[in-house]
This record gives C-alpha cells, structure tokens and sequence, in this order.
C-alpha cells in the first residue's frame, strides 16, 4: 500500500534533511506505528505520505514514494485527500464547521460525492464511530476527546484506504484516548492502512502490527508488534520512548525507582522532611496551605467544589481527572484569575487580591503569556531594566534554568521547553509563592518529560505550593510527590506517592 | 438522525449569499452616507435577524458592547481634554466597526462551511480565493478564543504595560498575531486535507438557494440604503 524507497525531506531554508534514506514498505491493512524523540522526523515522515510536505510546506523530496499507486508529489493536497486521510494533533484547529453534521459533509462536498452516496455514508461512519449523540451539536461544544473523533469521523466519511494520524492523543485524556482506541479499532476492521506517529505509546503497543523507529531523521530500527511489547524498560528509556503498557502508568503503583530523583533539588528541606513522616494525608500544619472553600461557578454551573483541601508545600502536587472535570477551574478560581466563593489559608486567610499576588500559572499555550521582547524583557517584565541588583538576580535565575545562553533571543524564537521554563523563570522572580501549571505536558516525549520533572522538583524548594493539573499518568508516576484527584468537581484528600 | 439531517431545510435560513450581499449594503449605508438614524436602523435590524436565526449569544454580546461604549461616552466628559480625545478617537472606530460587524456575525455564525463553499462557488469566486476567505472565518473564533486567553494571561501576571497603554497593546498583540500564524497554518492544512477547492463545483445535502426570506431582508437594506442616501 505504501512503498518508501530512500525517501527524504529536506525544508526550504534548511540544509539538513529532516527525513533521509527512509526505505520501507507498508502493507495494506496495517497499523503502523511510527515513533522517536521530539524531532526525529516522524511527523516529517508522515508529511510526505499526506502530501502536507512538499505540498503546504516547501522543500526538496528525495528518493521514491508511494502511498496506494499515487506519487503524493504529483498531485494536489485535495486530489490526494480522497485516498489519505489526516488526522491531525489539535482537534480544535481541524474542525472547519459550526455544526457536526455539516462537518462530516464537508470532505464529501469538496470530493463531489452524490447526495445519495453521501447520506449513506454518513449513516455508516455514525453507526461506526458511535457518534449520534454528537449530531447536530455545535462544535464549539465539543470536548477535547469528542471532537477528536468527530475529526476522525469526518475523514472517515472521505473513505481514504491510508490513515495518517499524527499525535492524535497529545490533547486527550484517558476517556478520550480509549474512544480513540475504539476509533482505531473501527478503521483497523474497515481494512484500512494506518500510520500514526506518537508519544504517548501506551495504547497503540497492543493494536500495532510494525513499529518503526527514527533517530535524527532516520529510520534506525523496525520492530513487529511483538517484539516492541516485548522492549523492557531500559532499553525503551534509552530509545527516550515513553510507557508501552498501562500497568507502567498507574499512580499509585509501588513507585519502583520513582525516589530517584528526589534530592537534585536544594533547599528542600520541608519536602524531604515531609517525605520521611509517612503516609496518609499532611497534618493540618504550617507547611500547608488550606483550602477550605472553593466553589467556582461557569455559565450558572458549579463546575468545582471543594473543601478542607490541604495542600502540603515544598511539594509536587499533580492535580488529576479526566478533561473537563474542572482541573484548570480549580487552578484559575485558587490562583484568583477566577472569581469564586474561596475561603483559602496560608497563615492567615488570603483575600482574591493576595492569592493573584502570590499565584503565577503557567498556561498549556505558554506562548499566549509571554509578552516581552527577549527572555530577559519577560523575565523583568514591568520591572526597571536599569536595577543592577534585580538584573543580576535575574541572570542568577536565567543560569540555573538552563536559559542563560537564551537571554537576548525573542521568547517566540525558544522551543516549547524553554518557553516554559521562561514562564518559570518569570514566575521566580516575581516572588511566587503558588506556581501553578495547566495540562504542561501535552505532546512531549521522555526527554522532555524527565528534564521537566526534574525542574520541578529543582524549584519546588523556593516556592511554597507547585500544582501540576495533568491528565498524563504516565508524567504523574515519574514527577509527582502528592496526587489530588478531582472528580465531579471534588477532590481526593492528597495523597503521597513518594 | 433524520431529523438532524433534514433540519437545516425548515429552518428559517438566508442563503449564504444574500447575507454577504447585506454586509455589502450595510458598507455602503456607514462608509458613504455615516447617518447615525439610519446605521442604527440597520444595526437593530442585523440583530433582529440575529436573534431569528437563533444566534443569541452573538446579540448578548453586541447589547454588551454598545452598553459600555454609551456608558463611557455619557461620563467622558469629566475626565481630562488629552482623555477625551484619545477616546474620541477609539470610540469613533468602534462606532464605525460595530454596525458592520453584526452584519459578519451573522455570516459567521448562521452559516455552515459547506453552504459557505457552495455559495462563493456559486458566485464563482475563483479557487485561490475562497481557501482563504474561508480559512478566515473559521479563524475569527479562533481570534476571539486566543484573546480571551491572552488578556486572562496578562492580567494573571499584571503586564498591564505600566500605565502605558502603547505597551499593553503590545503585550496583547505580539502572542496575539504569533499565534495566529501558527492557527492559520493548521486551519488551511485541514482544510486542503479534506478536499476543499479540488473541484469548481461542489455536492450538497441542501442546495442553497433564494427564498421568500432573501428578497424581503434585501428589501429592507435596500430601501435603508435609499432613505439614507436622501436623508
């Protein structure tokens, strides 16, 4: 169905090749899973086969391709859509219309599919994909894992033989990743060719028949599905490979080599006291910041609420549930960002006021709230940039996050990781006592994932409460030191991992 | 599912077309005539046909605007000259965008993007111009999402550009436009990747076309546009 022969890419304005010498052959009906570091040319990889490279983004091809007899070089994006399909890592910027149904139609209109032809196949792919009750529903309604199969529904509706899906679960949950599976599963008995390039491995270990793995823009190993689940966890950390099995996830498994990295940070001494005190829930104590109340309210619904939370400080607090259950409400009404009926005590009861003092939250979209014009602009963002004591702090701060070598470069110019270590950066040297992140994890791999984890438990020591609020279980086990689960809108006693 | 199918026919809907024939009309009355009577004439009666097609979230949001425009502008006068120019000068360009403003809610929000495709292709707007246009409307929401974001991001970190207002502009519209490259890149990627513009013509569940309703909403901006230029 798909026949690589030393194919290649190489971007406009780039002399490296993201992608050489990629020689394969995908058979018809497979699932295969294309995976490796952030980088390392997979998304590249599947351009080539929708057409996207060279088509939307400009650059030389190199070698031969083939995705079901058609030269996706020698035709047009929309010609080629017909046969393959693409699903794509945000849902929200996939979806082209106001109404779910007319997005389903939508492919088929362009492909000049009959009116009666159409309607049958939109009876198929709702029996399919189990979506009437998304019908005729607006799409901005949607949540994160509903319009993520809306999108694979919709391309369904075009009915290509070849799927490509790249990081189609970097925005999703749990739920949302088993309805995915569940999609997956539909095409894979539709007998269509899937190539999907991911991160987050844990749910396609069992449904792939081939595993192709690519290292600095080649493809450097091939693995059939069995022998892929059969890597152990050594050999998959050194590929920087995330989870393959779920029961490598679990939260509150027995944590085997999770206290590894516990001591990089300095200045921990409340964290590490707290840690050899013992189980159950932290004491009332000082080293807590207590949520008595926290009653958030949206569009006249009570999206959180929650009492007697104590929220141990000097510690990483992963704030778990599933999308939409209220985790960024929580962070936003806490923070202050958010009006909301909360009685919180730090010492002494906090006003709104106090708390968007003390509160810094580094959003999911960290691009969204960096304002200056270098690292070092935001990092002083509203200060005098003439304050010699204040400069030199903060190029003391920049050194320890790794961003000196940074500090002139326009903050949209950094990679995601060091966008966020900016924001980190920023929230240090705005003297923040609650540092805060929403959903940080989307989309990366171990490496990133790791240094990530690592940075917070580095800073954990200099500010009083750090909450992660994550659907990523996998980046809870290896990062976290106390999980508050949120459900309905209440939350889990916090409870430690570590 | 039938239903949901066969809805969007009963319903009350103007063909994509008239309602971009209405915004052009709605130009005309502001930019070549600029009677404040006729303008807001032509401003309730978007909202009316607002409200008829069920988008009500959209007036909500016009009433809010104008509210707080009318309210400012009743009090401005006490605050110093420089403050009274400078909003003079703002508030004449929201006067000025507001009225055809509603007019593009209406387009967007009351119509689907097949109907959208099919009407431009209908008036035979060539290929190379309707991806964009339509990748624009789409991307309006988008805009409005990102903002949103963006001012709650600002206001978190108090980047409120130290009382100058130049500089929180900035803080707002650098991410702001950034981002927009990057939302536009991935609109028009999907949207080349379901087909969109491989034909000059395209299939549809429901053909729009003219109706009763169409003539009676262009004869009504019709006969605004006439009174407006004698008045």
């Amino acid at each position: 169905m798909i026949t690589l022969d030393e194919a290649g890419f190489t971007f406009e304005g780039s002399e490296q090749p993201a992608l050489a010498d990629v020689s394969v052959e995908i058979a018809a009906g497979e699932l295969v899973l294309v995976c490796g570091r952030s980088g390392c040319g997979k998304s590249t990889l599947l351009k080539l086969l929708n057409g996207v490279a060279p088509g939307f983004e400009e650059g030389e091809v190199a070698g031969s391709i083939r995705v079901a007899d058609i030269d996706p070089g020698q035709v047009t994006m929309q010609e080629l859509s017909a046969t393959v399909g693409s699903v794509f890592q945000h849902p929200r910027s996939q979806l082209f219309s106001i109404d779910t149904v007319d997005e389903l139609l939508f492919g088929c209109g362009n492909h000049r599919v009959d009116r009666e032809v159409m309607l049958g196949r939109l009876d198929e792919t709702v029996a399919a994909f189990g979506i009437e009750e998304f019908l005729d529903r607006s799409t901005f309604r949607l949540s994160g894992g509903e319009a993520q199969k809306i999108v694979c529904a919709s391309t369904h509706m075009n009915r290509p033989s070849v799927y490509v899906l790249d990081e189609p679960s970097a925005n999703l949950d749990d739920g949302a990743i088993d309805q995915l599976v569940e999609v997956l599963v539909a095409l894979k008995r539709s007998g269509a060719t899937i190539v999907v390039a991911e991160h987050r491995l844990h749910y396609l270990a069992d449904l792939c028949d081939r595993v192709l793995y690519l290292d600095e823009g080649r493809l450097v190993a091939q693995y059939t599905g069995d022998e892929f689940r059969a890597l152990d966890d050594d050999r998959r950390s050194t590929m920087g490979l995330r989870a393959t099995a779920v029961e490598q996830l679990s939260a509150d498994g027995d944590g085997d080599g999770a206290g590894d990295g516990d001591d990089v940070g300095d200045g921990d001494g409340a964290g590490e006291g707290r840690a050899a005190s013992g189980e159950s829930a932290p004491d009332p104590t000082a080293d807590a910041v207590t949520v008595e109340r926290l009653r958030c309210r949206r569009r006249r619904r009570t999206i959180v609420d929650v009492a007697g939370l104590e929220l141990p400080k000097h510690s990483v607090i992963a704030l778990t549930g599933p999308n939409g259950v209220g985790k960024s409400t929580f962070l936003a009404g806490l923070s202050g960002a958010m009006k909301a009926d909360a009685v919180v005590d730090d010492g002494g009861k906090l006003s709104r006021r106090q708390r968007l003092r003390r509160s810094f939250v580094v959003m999911q979209d960290v691009h969204q709230q960096l304002f200056g014009e270098s690292v070092l602009d935001e990092v002083l963002l509203g200060h005098d940039l003439d304050d010699e004591a204040r400069l030199a702090q903060a190029d003391d701060v920049l050194t320890s996050l790794g961003l000196a070598s940074r500090r002139d470069v326009h903050p949209y110019c950094l990679s995601g990781g060091e966008k966020q270590r900016t924001a980190v950066a920023a929230a240090l040297l705005a003297n923040t006592r609650y540092l805060l992140f929403d959903e940080p994890t989307s989309g990366i791999d171990l490496d990133h994932m790791t240094r990530f984890g690592r940075l917070l438990q580095e800073i954990k020591g200099s500010v009083d409460l750090v909450i992660v609020a994550t659907h990523d279980r996998e980046f809870v086990r290896s990062c976290a030191d106390h999980v508050v689960e949120l459900s309905a809108g209440r939350a889990s006693a916090p409870y430690r991992l570590r | 599912m039938t239903s949901a199918i066969e809805a969007p026919a009963g319903r009350f809907r103007l063909d994509p077309r008239t309602k971009l024939l209405l915004l052009v009309l709605m130009n005309v009355v502001v930019y070549s005539y600029g009677n404040a009577l006729f303008i807001y004439l032509g401003v309730a009666f978007g909202a009316l046909l607002l409200v008829v097609a069920g988008s009500l979230r959209a007036v909500a949001m016009l009433t809010a605007t104008y509210a707080v425009l009318f309210a400012i502008d009743a009090v401005i006068g006490a605050a110093p000259g420089a403050v009274v120019e400078l909003w003079n000068g703002l508030s004449l360009s929201f006067f000025v965008a507001l009225p055809t403003a509603v007019y593009a809610l209406l387009l967007v929000t009351t119509t689907t993007m097949s109907e959208l495709a099919a009407a431009l292709q209908k008036l035979r707007v060539p290929t190379a111009a309707m991806i964009p246009l339509l990748v624009f409307v789409r991307f309006v929401p988008a805009v409005a999402q990102d903002f949103r974001a963006i001012t709650t991001a600002m206001r978190l970190r108090g980047a409120t550009g130290g009382g100058n207002p130049l500089r929180a502009m900035e803080y707002v519209y650098v991410p702001l436009l950034l981002g927009l490259v990057r939302t536009g890149d991935q609109l028009t990627v999907a949207a080349l990747t379901r087909g969109l513009g491989r034909f000059r013509t395209r299939t549809y569940l429901v053909e729009p076309r003219f109706g009763v309703v169409d003539v009676l909403a262009v004869a009504v901006m019709v006969a605004l546009l006439v009174a407006a230029s004698r008045a």
